[in-house]
């Protein structure tokens, strides 16, 4: 079953020396209880289309779509005011940074009741008790006195539960998860990610992690979107994306990943930095820092070229007479 | 929290004793006395004989330590003006004047500058927020006396509207309570705007959107209560200042307040007023800043009282 379905989704923040084009047109689905991993470096898209899918970006964004689905809803026709209704019940949101992400005048225990009295318009005492429960499910010890607790006298791995336990409290049929590791202690990385996988089979709620790191998606997710320069360069299963992928800036990615065993190896890093986006180029965003790239590459976008069912790819290397250039594994 | 408001207490306790001694000294540094009355002048042998009256004839620190056990016993002495006077009834008559008028220009800033402090940042850029912090700006640099005879000449004096002085009806209290404000609403706005754009930037204010609170509450309950942090700060030096009375109100609308006194009795060197109405003062601002800061505290969970 279809959970979220989005097509052709473009951001564009307008600032004063122009426009700066986040997101270029994105198509993405998620299926219910599905687990999909969005995965680029910084500036590539990623966050920006889940705000955008939620409202929750400055006034000066701009946001349109072909369609985004979600359950059967139209969310494209729906405002900020609508959305509202439906983020914080349906969907829930993890955000990267738990130090800055929770209101510091008020207690923990007020702001995991929020949702609750909004969406559900259940009593205090009945919230309160759902709350305790979820707070068990996060594996947060002595949950009722934290519940009279303030944030800054929380540590930041038990505030990434909290706020974990915020984007479940209504039972959402979606869970956006951005980058919920990324200010956190390696420890403490590995016991958030095992918590929400753990959760998300306990639940069965469709989950999107958006991350930098691919090591959390081999882990977690059962299909892989990678994007760069605000559009989607190759996706597919997370077997397709590791074992065969197809662009070269996933291959990047890959051989960029430090491996713990085998001989000592240097990472090798992608060179050059990510297109400018207030002037994309018209071509690959990628094929600046491209070492396949051909003349082709510049001056024209690649479209998606089906692999599988599941698998997709942006790059002209797929097509019939281009050079052939293959995946020789991470150690090549 | 109580051992807090102790220490806090003892310090402005001793805070008080340094403002009175300073303001003692150096009150008796300046020429004159309250007898002396410019040209005419009071013959000798009567100046004489008011001051061993008064006890203004013995050596400075003895006077000093008379006037502390006297204040320890509650009592401000009398008016050197008009002997009849004490000081005790003329702060008790002038202060609830002052305090009420100015008690009503707090609660008139702190509502309407918050207000538009608010609007403004979330309108930012639009035409309200130009106009209001336009206004803010000319009512924080324009002096109070400037103000004060601009209206007073336009709805009292022109168009009749409101009277010119005096404390009778509630209608004589919109001219003094006004002027008050003026400059305190285009402060408090301008800080509420500022901090409001600031806290509205915060990751929590996103999460609360994120939870689906509605924008008035992402504002009124999450913004605002992190944006009044400062202007709190800014709360107890303007409780003190304008529930002691101003000069230049009180004397403008005729109105026997504190503020009225102060100035007087120091062209009169009128010692004992000048004295009364600073420890007053004192006490006020004092006690004032100690509120405060304890509301900070509650407002505030981050700011540990205890340590």
């Amino acid at each position: 079953m279809r959970l979220l379905e989005i097509e052709n989704l473009r951001t564009t923040f307008d600032i004063h020396v122009g426009s700066v084009q986040a997101v270029r047109g994105i198509d993405l689905h998620v299926d219910e209880g599905e687990t999909v991993g969005i995965v680029g470096e910084s500036g590539c898209g990623k966050s920006v289309s889940m705000l955008s899918l939620l409202h929750l970006l400055p006034d000066y964004a701009r946001v349109t779509a072909d369609k985004i689905a979600f359950g059967g809803t139209d969310l494209t026709k729906m405002d900020a005011k609508a959305m509202r209704r439906l983020s914080g019940d349906q969907i829930g949101m993890i955000f990267q940074d738990p130090m800055t992400s929770l209101n510091p005048l008020f207690t923990v225990g007020s702001q995991l009741i929020e949702p609750l009295r909004i969406h559900k318009k259940i009593g205090e005492k009945e919230a309160a008790q759902i709350v305790l429960d979820k707070l068990r499910l996060v594996e947060i010890p002595d949950p009722e006195s934290r519940m009279k607790q303030y944030p800054h006298e929380l540590s930041g791995g038990m505030r990434q539960r909290i706020m974990i336990a915020m984007a479940i409290m209504c039972d959402p049929r979606l869970i956006i998860a951005d980058e919920p590791t990324t200010a956190l202690d390696v420890t403490i990385q590995a016991q958030i990610l095992d918590l929400i996988a753990s959760l998300q089979k306990k639940l069965g709620t469709a989950v999107i992690m958006i991350t930098h790191d691919l090591g959390v998606i081999a882990g977690m997710c059962q299909r892989v979107v990678v994007m760069y320069g605000g559009v989607i360069v190759e996706e597919g299963t997370v077997r397709e994306i590791f074992y065969q992928p197809r662009h070269p800036y996933t291959w990047g990615l890959l051989r960029s990943i430090p491996q713990k065993s085998g001989e000592k190896k240097k990472l090798v890093p992608i060179s050059g930095s990510p297109p400018d986006l207030i002037a994309p180029p018209p071509g690959c965003p990628f094929a600046a820092r491209c070492p396949y790239a051909m003349n082709i590459c510049n001056s024209a976008m690649p479209p998606m070229r089906p692999v599988s069912d599941t698998h997709s790819a942006r790059c002209y290397l797929m097509d019939e007479g281009a050079p052939d250039v293959k995946w020789e594994g991470i150690r090549a | 929290m109580g051992k807090y408001i102790f220490k806090r207490v003892i310090s402005g306790l001793v805070t008080i004793v340094i403002l009175i001694t300073c303001c003692f000294f150096l009150m008796h540094a300046v020429p004159g006395s309250p007898f002396s009355k410019g040209e005419q002048g009071v013959p000798p042998e009567v100046m004489q004989r008011l001051n061993e009256k008064y006890g203004l004839d013995l050596p400075l620190h003895e006077q000093y330590i008379r006037y502390m056990s006297n204040i320890l016993h509650g009592d401000l002495g009398i008016s050197y003006k008009n002997t009849t006077v004490q000081v005790n009834d003329l702060v008790g008559r002038g202060f609830p004047v002052s305090a009420r008028i100015g008690a009503l220009a707090v609660v008139v800033s702190l509502l309407i500058g918050v207000a538009l402090g608010i609007v403004s940042a979330v309108k930012r850029g639009s035409l309200f927020d130009g106009i209001a912090m336009v206004t803010a700006t000319i009512g924080v640099c324009v002096p109070l006396f400037v103000i004060s005879v601009l209206l007073l000449y336009l709805f009292a004096g022109v168009l009749k509207w409101l009277p010119t002085y005096g404390l009778s009806t509630w209608r004589h209290y919109i001219l003094p309570v006004t002027c008050l404000s003026f400059s305190p609403i285009a402060y408090i706005a301008r800080m509420t705007r500022s901090s409001m754009l600031e806290v509205m930037q915060q990751d929590y204010i996103r999460t609360a959107r994120a939870k689906g609170v509605s924008e008035f509450f992402v504002i009124c309950k999450h913004g605002l209560r992190n944006a009044i942090l400062p202007v709190v700060t800014y709360l107890g030096t303007l409780i003190a200042n304008l529930l002691t009375g101003s000069f230049i109100v009180e004397r403008l609308f005729a109105i026997p307040g504190l503020g009225k006194y102060f100035v007087d009795s120091i062209t009169a060197r009128d010692y004992n007023i000048i004295m009364g109405v600073t420890i007053f003062l004192g006490i006020f601002v004092v006690t004032c800043n100690l509120i405060v800061d304890v509301a900070y505290g509650i407002i505030d969970p981050r700011v540990k009282m205890d340590e």
